[in-house]
């Protein structure tokens, strides 16, 4: 065995027990998959095993040796690195920079910056990780800051690479490539575990499977075959889940968001980020947005909602023209949730409860003039927490304690009870695991229903496929076709993405 | 059980400093029994020097809470002194020309001091909303244009002819404020600020946004809070603290009029005080306490012991850093004995 960790407890203080006498081995030349619940105690495990905090009980062998993994320093030396699903990224540094950060090449004490870009394009070419690795890092979208992350344990050629939830934010083809990379890794006899929400990529690509639930280790199986991704679900939840939903759909109404020729320019570089875009969502509809991530999405998004003036164009909803308007006066009409839960969607140094109310609290019965009802407040916040399954130890306890998919949820449950006609969801279920996707999905489905507008941006093709009735296909910040998904199938929509003909 | 544990937590850093600072009364070759016994006697031994210290401490609550209530919504007003200054002179001089029975005329002056101050942030408020000006730096350089608008106004056109400093006349006499039993009333109407400013960040939905904007700005605006206008409004009133505070020295202190120099540190020390406390309303009051105990405490030491005033300075701080640097300490400490209880249950 390369890494034992042997009945690891984790209490994190004062009392959240995290972990309780979970066993883990990784073996030289595996890719080792790591599944379980939104709060199950993955990220974790995967800490401990990284250096970033310390394990309450229990040892860690590495080469049979017994080891303190008191840092991530330590971990390096060990030859372990781990990429983390919150991204920890220095967002003023162009992307190569992160990648090379605190190993930089240098020549006589030099730093040589051309060097370095040169050498993180390369490594981004070789493993098919699509990113402008002179970009300044915090313009990046989510997607994009996750593929610095890969590059930055890549190019510190590691022995044990962690990946925690990798693909999240990743499209398809993305993906592919990455477990291209990875399959290539392993016959190096690197060893390689994967953190994932997604199944079938885990069947797919892993040696072996450990369960978690609920911080305790349910099995290690071997793939080979003889496990289904139902099986490994009803191991992970404790329960049999459905996991089909019914598509009921009723005709489209009336046109709720209305944009018209709008386009955007950046004012540095002068590049078109929109490109006279043109879109309409009906009431009772979920439309999808396709695209390799950076072809607008994000921008078109941020336009919407308010955050930056378009450069010409108008957006309309319920036919009134809001183009003019801030994000506060907009926020009448639609519901968001954005990519970046940890800049944008949360405080994280406050309550779940308080993060719960956000824009809620504009409104009665939440706010009674002057005031913020805090019984009220509290009251919809523990339902909340009950209808959405959060993970946590009640509506005070801060977000920044929660899991990554904890934290997601706590987002989703804000925008989807909030009840506007226009519903925007970028990335909706990042970090989600399978039941709470399901009930996301759900949820999404129900409101389309009852005749509101759905906007979705997903990396996911098949989520768009599933969810959506029309599809937008973005490529250089223009809507190149329009699809029907239940017409076309996937490959047609990635040819548009992609711009090759089919 | 969840607001009782910080506090004992609180008492423990405050024990701890002291036997620190003792350390060092012992190498100055003092003994801390007599320092600290004299400390005690100035700082709370009766109710005589227990009301002085509440006395010091008025100015001090209300340029911490200034200071709390901007930083805790992320606004870094660090204008306390010249706003404070501010409302002093307004106070001082209005105090001389007003003619009004006291009744109306002491509030209306207080109120008046408050505007000032308010006025003066204000001012911050709108260079960053026109010009998109860093408040951080707006504030900061208005404390000079205050000092020295102040002092001018004190020197020329309402300098009191008799005095020998840059001074204004005295306001008029049934304008002073008085006291209950010793205590000014000044005290008892910073403390009703603290209520104010309690109920306004938590009770309030304006007071909720403002924190939320202070935990993450992008987070606040997205979620449709005015945040151009919560920090306006955070601003002024943080700014009507600040004024407030000097129209209270006016009207309730020992001088009665604008003096050169006056109210030299309460603007800092009221930022100090709300980092200590954490930006919590109820903690700057504790604090504003401690520091208005330390300072009264500190005349005894000089009066009564052998440690020169630099001394004392130099313990203050002493006590402050370890205070503040041990109470974290012992939280953390706490917490780490739970898990360590918590995991006892699951390992046996
Ligand atoms: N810093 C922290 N303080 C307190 N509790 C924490 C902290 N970090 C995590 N937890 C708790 O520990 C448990 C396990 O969290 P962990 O992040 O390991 O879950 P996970 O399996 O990675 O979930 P996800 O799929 O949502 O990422 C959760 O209940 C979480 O609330
Ligand atoms: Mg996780």
């Amino acid at each position: 065995m390369l890494v034992e960790m042997i009945d690891i407890c984790k209490v994190y203080p004062p009392n959240v027990v995290a972990l309780k006498h979970v066993d883990f081995s990784l073996e030289r030349g595996e890719i080792h998959a790591l599944v379980g619940e939104n709060g199950a105690g993955k990220s974790t495990l995967m800490k401990i095993l990284s250096g970033l905090i310390r394990p309450s009980f229990g040892e860690i062998r590495v080469n049979g040796q017994r080891v303190q993994i008191n840092s991530p320093v330590v971990a390096a030396r060990l030859g372990i690195g781990m990429v983390h699903q919150e991204l920890a990224l220095v967002g003023s540094l162009r992307v190569y920079e992160n990648v090379v950060l605190g190993s930089e090449p240098s020549r006589f004490g030099l730093l040589q910056p051309q060097k370095s870009s040169q050498m993180v394009k390369q490594l981004a070419e070789r493993f098919g990780l699509n990113v402008d690795v002179d970009a300044i890092t915090q313009e990046l979208s989510v997607a994009g800051r996750q593929k610095v992350e890969i590059l930055k344990q890549l190019y510190r050629n590691v022995d044990i690479l962690i990946l925690d939830e990798p693909t999240a934010a990743l499209t398809p083809q993305e993906s592919e490539e990455l477990f291209d990379e990875m399959f290539k890794l392993r016959e190096r006899g690197k060893t390689i575990v994967f953190v994932s929400h997604k199944l079938d990529e885990v069947l797919k690509i892993s040696d072996r499977i450990t369960v978690l639930r609920k911080g305790e280790k349910i099995a290690t199986v071997k793939n080979d075959g003889s496990i289904s991704a139902a099986q490994l679900a009803e191991m992970m939840v404790g329960k049999r889940i459905e996991l089909v939903s019914i598509k009921a759909r009723r005709p489209a109404g009336d046109p709720v968001l209305v944009v018209k020729d709008l386009s955007l320019v950046d004012r540095t570089s002068g590049k078109k980020l929109l490109d006279g875009v043109n879109l309409t969502v009906h009431a009772g509809e979920v439309v999808g947005i396709a695209g390799v991530e950076g072809n607008g999405q994000n921008e078109l998004i941020e336009v919407l909602i308010g955050l930056r003036k378009p450069t010409s164009g108008s957006i309309k909803i319920m036919g009134e023209d809001v183009t003019n308007l801030d994000p506060r006066q907009r926020r009448a009409f639609i519901a968001y949730v954005p990519q970046d839960r940890k800049n944008v969607g949360l405080a994280l140094k406050a309550t779940i409860m308080e993060n719960l109310i956000m824009t809620h609290h504009m409104n009665p019965p939440l706010r009674r003039k002057w005031l913020l009802d805090k019984s009220v407040a509290k009251d919809f916040a523990s339902r909340l927490i009950k209808d959405f399954e959060i993970v946590c130890r009640g509506p005070f306890e801060k977000v920044q304690n929660l899991s990554g998919g904890n934290q997601q949820k706590v987002v989703v449950a804000r925008e989807i009870s909030l009840n506007r006609q226009l519903i925007l969801l970028d990335q909706p279920t990042r970090g989600l695991d399978v039941a709470s996707t399901q009930y996301l999905r759900d949820q999404v489905l129900m409101l389309r229903d009852s005749s509101k507008a759905v906007l979705l941006v997903s990396a996911d093709l098949d989520e768009l496929m599933d969810l959506s009735d029309r599809i937008y296909v973005m490529r250089s910040g223009r809507i190149v076709a329009e699809l029907d998904p239940r017409t076309v199938d996937k490959t047609v929509v990635g040819y548009h993405m992609l711009g090759v003909s089919a | 059980m969840n607001h009782v544990r910080p506090i004992l937590q609180t008492i423990l850093a405050i024990v701890f400093a002291f036997l620190v600072a003792a350390i060092f009364i012992l190498l100055h070759r003092s003994s801390p029994f007599e320092v600290y016994g004299a400390l005690y006697q100035y700082g709370l031994g009766s109710w005589f020097s227990f009301s002085n210290t509440l006395n010091a401490a008025f100015p001090l609550i209300l340029t911490g809470l200034s200071a709390s209530i901007a930083f805790m919504s992320g606004v870094v007003n660090l204008g306390q002194h010249g706003q404070f200054l501010w409302g002093a002179l307004v106070c001082a001089v209005l105090g001389v020309y007003l003619r009004l029975p006291s009744w109306l005329a002491v509030p209306l002056l207080a109120i008046l001091g408050g505007l000032a101050g308010a006025a003066w942030a204000g001012l911050a408020a709108f260079f960053k909303r026109r010009y998109r000006m860093d408040e951080f730096i707006s504030t900061l350089m208005l404390n000079f244009l205050a000092e020295y608008m102040t002092l001018y106004l004190a020197t020329y056109p309402f300098l009191d002819p008799k005095a020998y400093v840059p001074a204004t006349r005295l306001i008029r006499p049934e304008y002073f404020m008085t006291g209950v039993f010793g205590v000014n009333v000044a005290f008892f109407v910073a403390f009703f600020m603290v209520f104010l400013c309690w109920w306004f960040a938590w009770r309030t939905w304006q007071g909720y946004e403002a924190r939320m904007m202070g935990y993450n700005k992008l987070f606040a605006t997205v979620g449709g809070c005015d945040v151009e206008s919560d920090t306006t409004l955070i601003l002024l009133f943080s700014g009507f603290l600040s004024g407030l505070a000097g129209a209270l020295l006016i009207l309730n202190g020992t001088q009665h009029r604008f003096t050169k120099g006056i109210g030299a540190n309460f603007g800092w020390d009221g930022v100090m005080i709300a980092i200590m406390a954490n930006n919590g309303v109820f903690q700057t009051f504790f604090y504003a306490l401690f520091m208005g105990f330390l300072k009264n405490g500190a005349v005894g030491m000089e009066f009564e012991t052998s440690v020169p005033s630099e001394f004392v300075m130099f313990l203050q701080s002493i006590i402050v850093l370890t205070l503040v640097g041990t109470r974290s300490g012992i939280a953390s400490l706490t917490d780490w004995l739970r898990a360590k209880r918590e995991l006892g249950k699951l390992v046996k």
